[in-house]
């Protein structure tokens, strides 16, 4: 799975530390997400979409592989 | 859902209290012996007139100072963190996984290598090394992804 999370954090000029607040997560959590390290719950990823106000697919993109 | 089985955040510094209590306590204080009511009791020698259940038995330091660096351990392990998100769950599964074989292999070896009455001490052990590799796993982790990717 492929995120976009970085580009949509630097449109609204969030830094992880502000996401992470905003989402009520650690700033691990972000950096992980965003590595892709880790895939989000559910939860997790609307709550972002949320805060960028996208949709979760805007943020978080299939690839072949998963 | 959110159950889970962590102590409070606060417990980890405890947790660190009565860790180091119980080592340097063990060091500076190591042959205080008091009698202790027993649920099993044998001598070396199974003198069977001292030996059985529920006697009174001789315990020592070492008895305090294992509880309290167990329970010390369990704090320091098993205290939320600041933002104990479903990440640091993640994490925390993984790493006492990790420490679970780390541990089975260290067990196996030692059991293979060592014979005699010095294996008395591996059994004795073995729970504490458990802990403490969860515990330097743990933070290892949390560490790696606390840096970088802060613009």
């Amino acid at each position: 799975m492929k995120n976009r999370l970085k580009v949509a954090r630097a449109e609204m000029d969030l830094t992880q530390e502000d996401l992470a607040k905003r989402i009520g997560v650690s700033r691990q959590s972000i950096n992980a997400i965003e590595s892709g390290r880790y895939v989000p719950s559910t939860v997790l990823a609307l709550k972002m979409a949320q805060v960028f106000g996208k949709s979760v697919e805007e943020i978080f993109i299939l690839e072949e592989t998963d | 859902m959110n159950k889970n089985y962590l102590f409070p955040h606060r417990f980890r510094i405890v947790g660190w209290v009565l860790a180091i209590v119980a080592v340097v306590g063990y060091l500076w204080l190591p042959e205080i012996h008091f009698k202790m009511p027993s649920l099993y009791f044998n001598t070396f020698f199974d003198d069977e007139n001292e030996s059985g259940f529920f006697r009174m038995a001789t315990a020592n330091s070492l008895s305090i100072a294992m509880i309290l660096l167990t329970i010390g351990l369990l704090f320091i392990g098993f205290s939320k963190e600041k933002v104990e998100d479903e990440f640091v769950q993640y994490l925390r599964a993984q790493s006492l996984i990790w420490a679970t074989y780390v541990t089975a292999i260290l067990f196996i070896a030692t059991t293979l290598l060592i014979y005699g009455i010095a294996y008395i001490y591996v059994p004795f052990l073995v729970f504490y090394v458990f802990l403490i590799l969860f515990i330097i796993k743990f933070r290892i982790e949390l560490h790696r992804f606390n840096k970088g990717g802060a613009q």
